[in-house]
């Protein structure tokens, strides 16, 4: 064990990439489809934000509870109270209702107020019509083809289009994933987790670029000892390998910090659920760069007639042959 | 970049061989590396220096980051057009406009009011008065009919006109009360004070021929009038006697029987006009309905008006009418009682302010330009300002058939007709989200943001200290860097442009401290990739530079390209958190161009650090060795 992390420190391990991966993209292959079923038939649990509703909070002296909250609350039925604790000392009265029933907000609002012995300035209000939250989505969803489509142009003209591939195959991989574990466990889907979802997207597909890049450059490096496109990948992958481990670390840990910070403080709610998304899909994102798009590409390149591969090759060395001469 | 040597041969031989073959080689490498990194050391140093200087400069000058409405508490809505509703660009950016008008009059530190598309985002961080502040920035019809008081010359001498309420013919042919309006009206916006004798009773001496008349179409003439005599008379003075109220101000304007103030004795109303009239200009925020206040109008004049008769409620549309010479406005009132009903029960009061106590509600301030009658005038105001204030010159109309005539242009029509139309936003808008933050919970947020992001922030320290040991300081510095100037452009944007950092935006940042870091962990591995190949470690800092640097802006792009369409594509938090990862990858690109390389040589070109590489995390080299 030791070894193995001497020789990762110093990049020279030598881990055959290629029997994992014959674990690895079945595993992949079966955690998607598990999350396209869990999200056709359990579907997602969508925050007030996508359904219309209000949620009303206030802080509330230590006596009162959830039952005399809610028997302070006019038209109570479709009314989910929860106590949240502060740290602070006190608590606070979360009350989240669905959209029918903003017509009483005023109500809500008033009760309150009386119940935490404040004005109706100190309650927070978070109310949202019933077709906001459809446009965020789809605001989102447009923005997220626009943003594959150009990352895919721009990939495949710094890199190569195979690798764009690869590139969005993992980037889907990841999010298709991270969206099915929300909808198992049930977490809400609130516009802090697209949010999350979206900087997911970008940093598997930074994950990933950083991946390609040093199997490009092996390529073009060239190198008699490379037995195909296979060995130079996996070769590739053990140069990366600590710097992967290490970016997870660095990334992760800030996202951790916010993971716990907003389980335990008051107002950590957006960060948490900010932390949640994050967490998975940075975790995935790392996983997916090496074990679902270093192999796609091998695949991909492994279908290319050896010939065409070879002038590519020479030509990508020309081209950056030019490059360099400036 | 290099071409690595000697990978053909197995790596026991490689050390010695490629020592051997390239130790002249490197020597010149050694050599150009000491020099360039004794020229970049001083763009590290010029960026840490600029780092620096900006965070003192931006506490110097007192510049703060903006605190978005989730972290300090305000008021937040997004409102899009109803459904149905008409709009252009152009009526759009009126909306926002009156929108951020009417936010001004409430005192907002930094309101934010932005369109994004369709969608009009309002945020105003830290206003106090939530729920008026929501009422006042969405409400539609924030119009409202004031009696004039005292006409406008009286306050500034201007009292030019800005068209008239005119029962009569558009342009005033054939209409018998009305022989002079048309081609004076029309052309004249100083209008013809001195061409009519101005009974006028508490503004008295004032002229106002300018105060365009109210009257109807032309067409119901024949019918109307005679109902306008009657009128004259009767509805007033039962309004007089019906409801003899001590306070005007204390009066419901639309009250249904009796919408009309029951007048008080003209002392008392002067006592009131006082109250209301003579503290100069009455801000918005004191500008109550029920009170007397002292509005401007479009025109630059001043008007003493009373207490609110009607308001944009009681209209259900407006159209703008051209005769091929003049440009009027036919406003068209709804049906029954709270409609056209409560507007005739003024117009009754207006049209003849010396029966009885009308006078007290609504005073002549001038003559209409066709009788010489003397009438009083309806202020049309629209957001505490006076858009028209045309004289009624008929005490009844049918309610499809009222005309505002007057100085019109076709601009100034239409403008009216759509303030008519929607009160004051020419778009219909529909709130999607209203939010509103407790500045307590605001506080508890930002406090777990700010724990969140220095526990993440120390814990990334300690772990490149750890693992890169003395280049773990670069990786420090570099972010130290990031941070002076992040703060510094954000303190920037949030004072010259009201940018508001909301928590989205700080997740954002928190996790471009990851995207930093990996920067600097890209570079050091392919740093101790080469020097595991037996360079000396100064020079595989300056030739692992080229790869690593092309790495980390291929992957930076991929992340501008991300941040770039969020922040066009989308609205809300995601824009928030869009710009500031936007920001922070190019600081990290910034930081990676000027500082990373330069500061790692110096660090690696210490004599200690020749020694032993060990201590920047690297292993013994091959030549130093």
């Amino acid at each position: 064990m030791k070894s193995i992390l001497k020789d990762l420190y110093h990049s020279r391990s030598t881990i055959d990439f290629v029997p994992l991966w014959a674990k690895s993209i079945p595993a992949s292959v079966a955690l998607m489809v598990i999350s396209v079923l869990a999200l056709v038939i359990l579907g997602l649990k969508p925050s007030i934000e996508f359904e219309g509703g209000g949620i009303f909070e206030v802080s509330v002296p230590e006596s009162v509870d959830v039952g005399q909250a809610r028997d302070a609350l006019p038209g109570s039925d479709n009314v989910r109270v929860q106590l949240v604790g502060d740290p602070d000392g006190g608590s606070f009265i979360r009350v989240q209702t669905g959209a029918e029933l903003l017509e009483n907000s005023t109500d809500i609002v008033e009760a309150l107020a009386e119940l935490g012995g404040v004005t109706t300035n100190d309650v927070s209000i978070n109310e949202v019509g019933p077709t906001w939250g459809d446009q965020i989505t789809s605001k989102a969803i447009r923005a997220l083809v626009a943003f594959f489509f150009v990352v895919a142009i721009y990939l495949a003209w710094r890199l190569e289009w195979r690798m764009a591939a690869g590139a969005l195959v993992a980037v889907v991989h990841d999010l298709l994933i991270t969206a099915g574990i929300y909808s198992i466990l049930r977490l809400e889907v609130s516009p802090a987790t697209v949010i999350a979802l979206l900087t997911i997207m970008g940093y598997s597909l930074y994950d990933t670029v950083v991946v390609y890049d040093k199997i490009l450059e092996n390529e073009l490096d060239g190198n008699s000892r490379v037995k195909g496109y296979g060995d130079l990948v996996n070769r590739s992958m053990n140069q990366v390998l600590m710097r992967s481990i290490n970016t997870t670390i660095t990334t992760v840990l800030p996202v951790l910090s916010m993971l716990v910070v907003g389980a335990l403080l008051l107002g950590g709610a957006t960060l948490r659920d900010f932390s949640i998304a994050l967490f998975i899909g940075l975790i995935l994102g790392t996983y997916s760069s090496i074990f679902l798009a270093a192999p796609f590409l091998t695949w991909l390149k492994n279908r290319q007639p050896e010939e065409e591969a070879e002038l590519e090759l020479r030509e990508r060395r020309a081209a950056r042959r030019r490059a360099e001469a400036k | 970049m290099a071409k690595s040597d000697g990978k053909s041969k197995k790596p026991a031989d490689k050390k010695a061989d490629s020592a051997k073959r390239s130790a002249s080689r490197e020597r010149r490498e050694a050599a150009a590396a000491a020099q360039s990194s004794g020229n970049s050391i001083w763009s590290a140093a010029t960026l840490a220096v600029i780092a620096v200087f900006g965070f003192i400069y931006t506490l110097a000058v007192g510049n703060q980051p903006l605190l978005g409405l989730d972290l300090q508490g305000g008021v937040s809505a997004v409102y899009q057009p109803a459904e149905g509703a008409e709009f252009d660009e152009e009526s759009l950016d009126q909306t926002v406009e009156i929108i951020r008008n009417r936010v001004d009059g409430l005192g907002v530190a930094e309101p934010e009011i932005s369109r994004q598309g369709e969608t009009i985002v309002v945020d105003l961080p830290g206003v106090e008065q939530k729920e008026r502040a929501l009422q006042l920035v969405g409400e539609t019809a924030q119009l409202l009919f004031r009696p004039v008081i005292l006409d406008p010359a009286a306050f500034a001498g201007v009292g030019a006109g800005l068209g008239g309420l005119d029962g009569g013919a558009v342009d005033g042919e054939g209409n018998e009360f009305d022989p002079s309006i048309d081609p004076d009206a029309i052309s004249d916006d100083e209008t013809e004070p001195s061409d009519e004798p101005e009974p006028s009773d508490d503004s008295g001496d004032e002229e106002e021929g300018s105060l365009p008349p109210i009257r109807e179409k032309q067409d119901s003439d024949a019918d109307e009038e005679p109902a306008d005599d009657d009128a004259d008379e009767e509805p007033a003075d039962d309004d007089a006697d019906g409801s003899d109220a001590d306070d005007p101000a204390s009066d419901e304007e639309t009250d249904e029987d009796n919408p009309v103030i029951a007048p008080d004795p003209q002392a008392g109303l002067q006592a009131q006009v006082e109250a209301g009239c003579t503290e100069g200009v009455t801000a918005p925020e004191d500008d109550d309905p029920e009170a007397f206040v002292l509005l401007e109008g479009v025109d630059g004049g001043l008007y003493c008006l009373g207490p609110a008769l009607l308001t944009g409620e009681s209209l259900e549309s407006a159209e703008v009418a051209f005769d091929g010479i003049t440009w009027s406005v036919n406003p068209l009132f709804r049906d029954g009682a709270e409609g056209i009903g409560a507007f005739n029960d003024i117009a009754a009061i207006c049209a003849n302010p010396f029966a009885g106590t009308n006078g007290a509600v609504c005073p002549a301030t001038g003559t209409d330009s066709q009788t010489g009658q003397p009438r009083g005038a309806l202020a049309i105001v629209l957001d505490h300002e006076v858009v028209s204030a045309p004289l009624i010159n008929a005490a009844s109309f049918a309610r499809d058939n009222i005309v505002i005539s007057g100085t019109f242009d076709e601009d100034s029509a239409r403008n009216l007709a759509l303030a008519l139309r929607f009160g004051a936003l020419p778009v219909e808008l529909e709130a999607q989200q209203q939010r509103t933050v407790s500045a307590s919970i605001g506080d508890d947020v930002l406090r777990s943001g700010v724990i969140a992001g220095i526990i993440g922030l120390s814990l990334v320290g300690i772990y490149v200290l750890f693992y890169y040991r003395l280049a773990g300081l670069v990786a420090i510095g570099g972010l130290l860097i990031s941070g002076l100037l992040l703060w510094t452009i954000i303190s920037w944007l949030g004072e010259n442009y009201g940018l508001a950092i909301s928590l989205a935006g700080i997740v954002g940042l928190i996790v471009s401290i990851g995207v930093s870091t990996d920067s600097n962990i890209v570079y050091f591995e392919n740093v101790k990739d080469i020097a595991s190949k037996g360079r000396r470690v100064t020079t595989a800092v300056e030739r692992a530079y080229q790869s690593a640097i092309s790495t980390i802006v291929k992957a930076d792009v991929v992340s501008l390209i991300a941040a770039g369409l969020l922040y066009f594509l989308t609205v809300g938090a995601v824009k928030g958190f869009a710009l500031y990862l936007g920001i922070a990858t190019m600081l990290d690109l910034l930081v990676s161009y000027m500082f990373m390389r330069p500061a790692l040589a110096w660090i690696a070109s210490r004599p200690k650090v020749q020694a032993n590489p060990r201590l920047v995390g690297m292993p013994e080299g091959g030549a130093s060795s």
